[in-house]
């Protein structure tokens, strides 16, 4: 497993679209967290999302799943070590960006966000095993977090991104139904992620 | 060894795949043949457990791929044209792989080298030509020092250089033992490389054996010129040959060369060409893929015979073959005419060609009886130019 998490950790640092993409996201965090540690916290939990989905869709867009399962057959085991990169990328970039939170006297801002921001990572990875495109998946979840969360349910109710707002402000039964939520995907993940692999 | 039996895959009432059983052993490169959509590369996926058959077995080495230990230190494949990140320089997707499958990253650099990449290996992959990518799908395979390789189009996008180098490369293999399976819609693009052949049309194996017995399964042409063709035509025949002309020589089925040459010398005819055709091998396949022709051997013969000299030990490249000049084709009728046969006799007498030395059977060479029919070619002339 831990030729697998070094592996896509190398990947991801000489992909020069995902190199480029973390560290135009690690200067936003940055800067908003000179503005508002909560700013920080929002763009950390998105962004952590948006890493754990597109270091999981990049492999099936470009078909090197199949590189990856003809070297690692064991699916599950690679599936482990791709949400321990998602959740290593997602923490390193919380952790860097938001380090003038953490001196400025919000440290218990950034230590809470430290908490939920791999569990968001998490989730986007497992539900990116699940679809495995990455446009649909974003913009679907989007749509879900507008219309049915914010619009619907006025972010009142314990579903995924309402968990989150809440966990990341402190509210430890909303970091447990977050963390629940990030778990069921995972398991739906480790069934999904035996289907076949499409090389057309 | 690779070993397929009974394996399936239906995808709702579709068999995509329907009870193809093969073998594929060390020391040989087995071709994998069928037209575009003819279940070649589900059968390979599921070999590479990339799919999950229906039913039936898929191994290597005894077991299913799923259960190597580190399958790509055992199995190097190639799939489609070239798989790797657009974004990822040449070497940093081989070092990917390398940290992967736990090789030393050194020989990332020595494969680069290997595969005529070390120059290119700074550059994208996206901006590879397609040859450049099957190189460094080639590479890829190749990490981990694999015994097994399964190859599936390898020769997409390749040029006559690149096939080459694939094709010396892929025997260099088989010779230090290793097993070779490799797929490809086109049996002449495979017929200078493979050993062994299995032809698959639509999901089921039609044919699987050694590639000489595929040859030898075709009727062997033989191309005569001689000076009185009619005196010919008959003592062919009653030598129980069948006989027929393209309007300039005889087409002869059913003798071998010494023995044409033989039944000429005694009916007293002088010969101006004795050629033996090479079969049209993608003829044969288009036959076998579309049930056209019976089955010359076995389907789904498991086990070709190891101890079978390769074919492309057999069959020369065509770089060996002597190319022979277009002519003029005359009619049937104008064949047996004596003005045609006096302008014939003129025409031949005038010509210096390599393909038409005649071949007396006192100068014929003694010809191994298990030797393919190409090995036979008395003038080295093929006419149908397939190979």
């Amino acid at each position: 497993m831990i030729a697998v998490v070094r592996s896509e950790l190398y990947r991801l640092s000489t992909i020069r679209s995902s190199a480029f993409s973390i560290a135009v996201f690690a200067a936003f965090g940055i800067i908003f967290s000179v503005m508002s540690a909560d700013m920080w916290a929002l763009l950390a939990g998105v962004s952590a999302f948006g890493f754990g989905v597109t270091g999981i869709t990049q492999h099936y867009q470009h078909r090197t799943a199949v590189l990856l399962y003809l070297a690692r057959p064991k699916r599950i085991q690679v599936l482990l070590a791709q949400l321990l990169t998602t959740v290593i990328v997602s923490l390193g970039f919380a952790a860097v960006s938001g380090v003038v939170v953490l001196f400025s006297g919000d440290a218990d801002v950034y230590l809470r966000t430290l908490t939920v921001v791999p569990i968001m990572g998490l989730l986007g990875a497992a539900m990116a095993i699940v679809v495995r495109r990455a446009t649909p998946l974003v913009v679907g979840f989007a749509v879900w977090v507008i219309f049915i969360e914010a619009m619907y349910f006025r972010m009142e109710q314990p579903l995924p991104f309402s968990a989150y707002l809440d966990a990341a402000g402190g509210n430890g039964r909303a970091l447990v139904q977050f963390l629940g939520w990030a778990l069921a995907a995972v398991v739906a993940a480790t069934f999904s992620v035996r289907r076949d692999v499409n090389v057309d | 060894m690779i070993e397929l039996i009974e394996l399936t895959k239906a995808y709702g009432r579709v068999r995509a795949v329907d009870g193809v059983t093969f073998t594929a052993v060390p020391g040989r490169v087995t071709g994998f043949l069928g037209l575009n959509g003819s279940g070649k590369t589900t059968t390979l996926r599921m070999l590479l457990g990339l799919s999950r058959p229906t039913s039936g077995q898929a191994l290597i080495n005894k077991v299913r791929f799923q259960e190597l230990d580190n399958p790509a230190r055992q199995v190097g494949a190639v799939l489609e044209q070239g798989i790797s990140h657009p974004g990822q320089s040449g070497r940093a997707h081989l070092t990917t792989q390398a940290l992967l499958i736990g090789v030393d990253r050194a020989r990332v650099d020595v494969l680069l080298e290997q595969v005529g990449l070390a120059a290119a290996a700074e550059q994208r992959c996206g901006d590879y030509s397609l040859g450049m990518r099957q190189r460094l799908a080639v590479a890829t395979a190749l990490l981990g020092e694999p015994q097994v390789l399964i190859l599936d189009e390898p020769a997409n996008g390749l040029d006559p250089e690149g096939i080459a180098w694939l094709r010396e490369l892929l025997r260099d293999h088989a010779r230090a033992g290793g097993t070779v399976l490799i797929s490809s819609h086109l049996l002449a693009e495979l017929a200078q490389l493979i050993d062994d052949v299995v032809i698959i049309s639509e999901g089921t194996v039609r044919y699987a054996a050694p590639l000489s017995e595929l040859y030898g399964s075709a009727s062997a042409r033989l191309r005569i010129r001689g000076r009185d063709p009619q005196r010919l035509w008959r003592a062919f025949e009653e030598a129980g040959a069948t006989v027929d002309t393209d309007g300039y020589a005889l087409e002869v089925i059913g003798l071998a060369p010494e023995d044409a040459g033989d039944i000429a010398f005694e009916a007293g005819v002088p010969l101006y060409e004795l050629a033996s055709d090479a079969p049209n091998l993608e003829q044969i396949f288009l036959n076998l893929v579309a049930g056209d022709a019976p089955v010359p051997a076995p389907v789904a013969a498991p086990a070709p015979d190891p101890g079978s000299p390769p074919a492309a030990d057999l069959f020369p490249a065509p770089a060996d073959l002597i190319p022979i000049p277009s002519e003029p084709p005359i009619s049937a009728e104008s064949l047996i005419s004596s003005e045609t046969l006096a302008s014939s006799e003129t025409r031949a007498s005038s010509e210096t060609r390599a393909s038409s030395e005649t071949r007396t059977p006192s100068e014929a060479a003694p010809i191994e009886a298990d030797a393919a029919p190409e090995a036979a070619v008395t003038t080295a002339t093929t006419q149908e130019g397939d190979r």
